[in-house]
């Protein structure tokens, strides 16, 4: 008990680890059934476990959980794993999604069993791994390990182009690890004068503690090598081309993963590297930021209105629905911040869900062509109420998650005082954050309309012949289905149930620019409003 | 018969060896034993008690040759890979215990054989990697030998007297000792290249190793020639004496040249490589595991040695450019010829060569001995020098290599077996569906080779890179080269990987009978010695990944042992001023 006590974060990491070596000794008869069933029971014990971690007998520590046999002092390197609220949120969203994903495997997928669950419990840990990382790293190990897995989910379960897809996949994370790299080899060689210890040079408390001592320009240089690693991997423009391939190949449960849970992996880098460990360069760059958000959630969105796939179309606006992280992260307080990280939990819950149901039609038609359809609401009402759910949701529907989520991003993207000028090209602009929070609220519009108008040209209409006598939800889909359903619901009734878990460390991060952009007077003016997000949202 | 026989070799080998633990134990006894009058031999300036492990596997050699002279039966000819491994097994018991209970306190060692040998820390390490290398090639070589040459047995009295030249260079200080050493690694290296002599490629590349060999052979003896001829003496720290002492000679250069190019083409590295890919894909694959990882370490050995006693004086202080050049050209050749190769011990060839250039940049640094800030030491860090630094990562990479390179051989003898000695990268495509572990373990030796993290194969290239960048900002290019070219060689590492896992499976592996009906499962199968040789090969290098920094301390400690040995760590070189200095030196070579 002690044991576990001490290294539950380990164990949680590397459950699924354990789960896959006991899958291989799982026989494969019944039509894989025995293997259906160990993964999705597999993946109940994880959500389980991880519930257990947060919520129960194990208190979330402010200190980090070292194991010196695995660290490499003469390199810098510690094996540290650490939980706060906002790690522990990502965690739980991730074991769900990955017990939905589970769920979801049942219909969707039919060869290769073991080796498709093995690949699934590599990606949770690696993914799991990234959310708890204490050390830039062991965040760096498990960052790349990721890849792997992800490879082979989509290059052997996608779809017709899946080798090219899941190669622009892995080709585009590692463009973007390149600049890991460059920002980790310059944090090594600048620390020496930060006044690091050598022993654990790349621990996040060692980060935070010597970063704010480089000159500013090496600070700027480290964010930008930061900021393009997880912008490709959000993804942001011009990064964004791979998502749409990768999405589109894949198969459905790894779509779920895929935008529920990897891209969360891209925000929560931005969020505790970029924005948390080097305000100073954030301060200087954030209208930039602020300038990309807008662009990708307008520009984005109009590319998903003119999309014939309805995975694309759902990918794009996964593309547009991170811009808002964006947003709100340029927006550098309190309100911003718990806006990224509730954009973040609630695209996670509603994009899986829109997938899922794409997912669902494409197993009954083998077309994800949007012509190809109509007339559906009669046909498959199950997945019409579902599918019509979701897409509200996406589109902001108050009372669901996402209205709560981008009400916060606005409130404090308006509320900021970030910045009033731009500065392009030799060129100050008087574009301030208000003015362009209210180019990005186009976005919401275009969404709105893409969204209803795949709904319509979907579920409406007249019926195609070929289309007779489709089945509608199997029982694992309705299951999955309804579990994301109240979820969103959930959270969209009483946000707080949510916000409660990151506000305070999430609110924590906003302080070194509390201090400097704003005076005192109005820096706990706005602290007292901005810590309690949930009176915004809850409305 | 045979098994009666052994099983007496066996305990007499176990006897000598729980003996030799208890005289360690006991010092008082070991000293009253040894100062038994019959015994003299075994100390003093002759020190053979500590050859012990040598002694073993000579004995055992003997042993075996005498068997196979009069055993008739081909069965029990073959038993001699029992002797092998047994003998083996014996010397790494013994270089263990010598490295745990006297080589940690006394890191310098004590001479032997009048000075010909040094018993130090770093010998006794490379000695064990060369044990280990070849246990865990005799393991798997059975397999691969047994129908294919109709001499099974006397194979493993070649690759013991190999092995036996290999220990013997790991500690070599002397020109003559190290000659003869190199000769019976050489030599011996020669006839395994070509032991199936029924087959023509093994027979070409036999023809082919000896004729480069011989020529470099020569082209290294004419050096040492040059070298004594210069200053009159053969041991490596008289040598050293002698050339920090006087001016340059018009001869050195020459003698550079010449050695430095002998021991070259011993490294594979690039522009003498050119023989590499031919006679590693000719020779019988154990054999091509054998002359990549056990003879590469011996001469990384030879090369570390020599060249580190010679550090800091300014008439070598070239070498160290022409080992950068040379390390370049074998990362950037090594590497990109590989990605054009479709027979896998090609590319695992070329893939050694890539191997040395990496190596040799550990090697490049040995001159510098300013401080760097890498640390080592289980308690009390200790400040490395920036050579120090280089080679402790080289040795580590030394033993990465050994189980990664020793693992991907084995995986691809396990192969051929199933499917008639297929070699066609292409072959072995789709093989997940029928073979899921050993493409697991294969996937791990390539991906260890290619550097990717958590296993042993990343920490080292990691700890190499960071010691070369530690070194100052004249080596970042170099850094920057040897990232390229690891990125390069991803390609070519993961395609396998790709093949074995995504594609369909190929013709080859299609007829390949499946697990279960290769009586899969039973213990007898599990425990085969290829199936061990893999597991240990796959466990080696997860450990050395995970548990890194015990090792870089284990190999730091080691180097520290090797270099505070050399002649620039032990005094301060000033060069003379006054004629005083230079008539201390022997008359002839004034």
């Amino acid at each position: 008990m002690q044991f576990i006590a001490e290294h539950y974060l380990t164990i949680l990491v590397f459950l699924p680890v354990l789960l896959a070596i006991g899958l291989q000794l799982v026989p494969d008869t019944d039509n894989g059934k025995h293997l259906h069933t160990y993964s999705a029971a597999g993946a109940v014990v994880l959500f389980l476990y991880s519930i257990l971690a947060w919520h129960g007998g194990w208190k979330i520590t402010p200190g980090s959980e070292v194991v010196s046999s695995f660290s490499i002092p003469s390199l810098g390197i510690t094996y540290a794993l650490g939980s706060d609220g906002l790690s522990m949120t990502l965690v739980v969203l991730t074991t769900v999604l990955l017990m939905l994903a589970c769920f979801a495997s049942m219909t969707n997928i039919t060869k290769r069993l073991r080796l498709y669950y093995s690949m699934i419990f590599l990606l949770a840990t690696a993914i799991l791994g990234v959310f708890l990382a204490r050390d830039l790293f062991l965040f760096f190990l498990f960052w790349e390990l990721e890849l792997i897995p992800m490879y082979f989910l989509i290059a052997i379960w996608g779809g017709p182009r899946r080798d090219y897809a899941a190669t622009k996949f892995v080709l585009y994370t590692l463009f973007g690890s390149l600049f890991l790299v460059a920002a980790m080899l310059g944090l090594y060689f600048n620390a020496a004068s930060g006044g690091a210890p050598t022993e654990s040079l790349f621990m996040f408390d060692t980060l935070r503690a010597y970063i704010p001592n480089l000159s500013l320009s090496a600070q700027v240089l480290i964010f930008l090598g930061f900021f393009i690693t997880f912008i490709v991997k959000l993804p942001s423009v011009p990064f964004h081309t791979w998502l749409p391939d990768a999405h589109v190949e894949a198969p459905t449960p790894i779509s779920m993963l895929l935008a529920g849970i990897l891209l969360k992996m891209g925000s929560y880098g931005l969020l505790v590297f970029c924005f948390g460990f080097l305000p100073e360069a954030a301060k200087v760059l954030a209208p930039y930021v602020g300038l990309l958000a807008v662009i990708n959630i307008v520009y984005t969105a109009g590319v998903a209105l003119a999309q014939k796939d309805m995975k694309k179309l759902i990918a794009y606006s996964s593309v547009s629905h991170m811009g808002f992280v964006l947003l709100g992260l340029a927006a550098l307080n309190a309100a911003g911040f718990n806006g990224a990280v509730f954009v973040m939990f609630a695209h996670g819950l509603v994009s899986a869900a829109l997938f899922m149901c794409v997912g669902t039609l494409y197993t009954r038609t083998h077309s994800r062509l949007i012509a190809d359809y109509g007339g559906f609401a009669s046909q498959t009402p199950g997945i019409f109420y579902f599918f019509m759910f979701m897409g509200l949701a996406s589109i902001g529907l108050p009372l669901l998650i996402n209205f709560a989520s981008e009400t916060l991003v606005f409130y404090g993207a308006f509320i900021s005082n970030a910045y009033t000028h731009i500065n392009l090209f030799g060129t100050e602009l008087a574009w301030s954050i208000q003015k362009m929070t209210v180019v990005a609220a186009l976005g919401i519009i275009i969404g709105a309309g893409y969204t209803l108008w795949l709904l319509q040209r979907v579920f409406f209409g007249p019926l195609s012949d070929k289309w007779n006598k489709l089945p509608d939800l199997s029982p694992s889909e309705v299951f999955v289905l309804t579990t994301l359903t109240l979820m969103v619901m959930a959270y969209g009734f009483f946000p707080s149930w949510l916000t409660h878990n990151f506000e305070s460390d999430v609110t924590a991060m906003t302080r070194p620019y509390n201090t400097s952009t704003l005076s005192v007077a109005q820096a706990t003016q706005h602290q007292q409003q901005s810590s309690t997000p949930q009176e915004h949202t809850g409305r | 018969m045979t098994n009666n026989i052994l099983y007496a070799v066996l305990a007499v080998l176990l006897a000598a060896a729980v003996g030799q633990i208890y005289l360690i134990v006991n010092p008082e006894q070991l000293q009253a034993f040894l100062n038994l009058p019959a015994l003299r031999f075994l100390t003093g300036e002759l020190n053979l008690l500590l050859l012990a492990p040598e002694i073993i596997i000579a004995l055992v050699l003997l042993y075996s040759i005498l068997h196979l002279a009069i055993t008739k039966s081909e069965e029990e000819r073959e038993g001699v890979w029992m002797f092998a491994g047994v003998g083996c097994l014996s010397a790494l018991l013994c270089l263990f215990l010598h490295m745990g209970l006297i080589g940690l306190q006394n890191p310098a060692g004590e001479s032997v054989m009048y000075g010909m040998f040094q018993n130090d820390l770093f010998s006794v390490m490379i000695r064990m990697f060369l044990v280990l290398g070849t246990l865990l090639i005799v393991g798997y070589s059975r397999l691969y030998l047994k129908n294919r040459s109709e001499l099974p047995g006397e194979f493993y009295t070649v690759i013991l007297t190999a092995l036996l030249g290999g220990m013997l260079m790991s500690g070599a200080r002397n020109l003559i000792m190290l000659f003869v050493a190199l000769e019976t690694l050489g030599i011996s290296s020669y006839i395994m290249v070509g032991y199936l002599r029924g087959n023509v490629r093994s027979a070409e590349a036999g023809l082919k190793y000896l004729v480069y060999g011989g020529m470099a052979t020569a082209i290294l003896l004419f050096g040492f020639s040059l070298l004594y001829g210069i200053t009159g003496q053969t041991d490596y720290s008289a040598i050293a004496h002698h050339l920090a002492l006087r001016d340059s000679h018009p001869l050195i250069p020459i003698m550079s040249v010449l050695i430095l190019g002998g021991f070259a083409f011993k490294l594979s590295a690039a522009p003498f490589h050119m023989w590499t890919p031919d006679v590693y894909e000719g020779a019988p694959t154990p054999v091509t595991a054998f002359l990549s990882v056990v003879s590469k370490i011996a001469g990384f050995s030879v090369v570390i040695r020599f060249l580190s006693t010679f550090a800091g004086i300014t008439t070598f202080s070239v070498w160290f450019n022409v080992l950068v050049v040379l390390s370049l050209l074998s990362m950037v050749i090594g590497n990109v010829v590989a990605l054009t190769q479709t027979n896998v011990k090609r590319l695992l060839a070329y893939s050694t060569i890539a191997h040395a250039g990496y190596l040799l940049l550990g090697l490049a640094l040995i001159g510098n001995t300013q401080l760097s800030s890498v640390h080592i030491g289980p308690e009390g860090y200790t400040q490395l020098t920036v050579a120090q630094a280089g080679l402790s990562s080289l040795v580590y990479y030394l033993v990465a290599y050994l189980f990664m390179n020793v693992g991907a051989f084995a995986a691809v003898i396990y192969f051929g077996n199933l499917t008639n000695g297929s070699e066609d990268i292409a072959d072995y495509a789709g093989l997940v569906q029928k073979r899921p572990a050993l493409t697991l373990i294969f996937s791990m030796m390539l991906l260890s080779l290619a550097g990717i993290p958590i296993t042993a194969g990343f920490y080292g290239k990691f700890f190499l890179f960071q010691a070369v960048a530690n070194a100052g900002g004249q080596y970042i290019w170099l850094v920057m080269v040897a990232l390229v070219t690891s990125t390069i060689s991803l390609y070519y590492y993961l395609n396998v990987i790709r093949l074995m896992v995504i594609a369909e499976p190929s013709s080859v592996v299609e007829k390949m009978p499946s697990e279960t009906e290769t009586a899969g499962g039973s213990i007898q199968w599990m425990f085969s010695p290829t199936n061990l040789v893999l597991m240990f090969c796959l466990y080696g290098t997860l450990f050395m990944g995970l548990f890194a920094q015990r090792f870089i301390d284990l190999s730091g400690v080691s180097v520290q042992s090797l270099t505070n040995n050399s002649y620039l760590y032990s005094q301060s070189i000033t060069k003379p001023q006054t004629p005083n200095a230079l008539s201390q030196l022997p008359a002839h070579t004034r």
